[in-house]
């Protein structure tokens, strides 16, 4: 069997231009927010609005993770997860992009300013 | 009898190597963070399997038995990374079976190319429908696209380096 024949080539373009698509609309409307939704396993559990810090706690009453809101960004800080992937997410200001820990399952969704309201992406 | 043992054989040598690929990876940093990401090296005795021609239904086993094995291994059975791999894994696994099988247009890296994409697309379906349960997860399908194809260059790398030197013909039940 080869190692590449020429339609690995296209595939590859497909990929790439689709690849890049998709970042450009994940980064077009680039502005702060105003504040975040928590969703833990789907249902919406804290309404963020104003600067602090939170608390996510499981329906256990176990700590699952802080989410501070500073300046119009937000971030996790102290997960319980093992791998901290939502902590090393870092500072959020771009509406679109949750901060989402898999293993606790929440979802971190900012909110957008109201002019930056009318792209959504995810019906694409 | 012995197309029996040889596939038997088959089945456990990749598996083993595998499920052992999958334990050492969770070890090595991601350069992003992107949730329930991994590199995704141990798919590449699945992709072994499939361009020496074993058939789809022992690639199938392969892909079951290594996530078995190696969320075991790794302590994560049963949790949400476990199901995303799972269904990653039997995902690629038949894809890659499938543009093997009825079409004769893609060389390894391609169906390498092919195995990555629906991978993670799977993985983010079955994570935005069972375990966050929001759409919004699909941020992230690029970044792990754009991973997926440095990966599945390696694998196919890899796997053409392996079918210089071993003869796999032997094993074809």
């Amino acid at each position: 069997m080869k190692f590449t024949k020429k339609n690995d080539l296209y595939l590859l373009i497909v990929v790439i231009l689709l690849v890049l698509v998709m970042i450009f609309m994940n980064t077009s409307p680039n502005q702060g927010i105003i504040g975040a939704e928590v969703h833990l396993k789907g249902d919406q559990i804290l309404q963020i609005t104003k600067e602090g810090t939170y608390s996510v706690i499981s329906d256990e009453g176990e700590l699952l993770m802080n989410v501070e809101y500073v300046d119009q960004r937000i971030r996790v800080t102290d997960s319980s997860c093992p791998l901290k992937v939502c902590e090393n997410t870092g500072w959020v200001e771009n509406p679109n992009q949750p901060i989402i820990c898999i293993p606790n399952e929440i979802t971190v969704k900012p909110l957008g300013t109201q002019n930056g309201e009318g792209i959504d992406i995810y019906t694409w | 009898m012995v197309k029996r043992t040889k596939r038997i054989s088959h089945i456990a040598i990749l598996t083993a190597l595998a499920s052992a690929i999958y334990y050492v990876e969770s070890f090595l940093p991601m350069p992003v963070s992107v949730p329930g990401a991994r590199w995704g090296f141990s798919n590449f005795p699945l992709l072994l399997s499939v361009v020496s021609g074993i058939g789809v239904t022992n690639t199938l086993y392969i892909a079951l038995l290594k996530t078995l094995l190696g969320s075991i291994l790794s302590g994560r059975f049963l949790s949400p990374m476990f199901w995303m791999g799972l269904g990653g894994s039997l995902a690629s696994a038949l894809f890659m079976s499938l543009f093997f099988k009825f079409t004769n247009k893609f060389g390894i890296l391609g169906i390498s190319e092919i195995g990555a994409f629906f991978s993670n697309a799977v993985q983010l379906i079955i994570a935005s429908l069972f375990i966050v349960k929001s759409p919004h997860i699909f941020w992230y399908f690029p970044y792990m696209l754009f991973f997926g194809i440095i990966t599945a260059f390696i694998n196919a790398t890899i796997v053409n380096y392996i079918l210089r030197s071993v003869n796999l013909d032997r094993f074809k039940s």
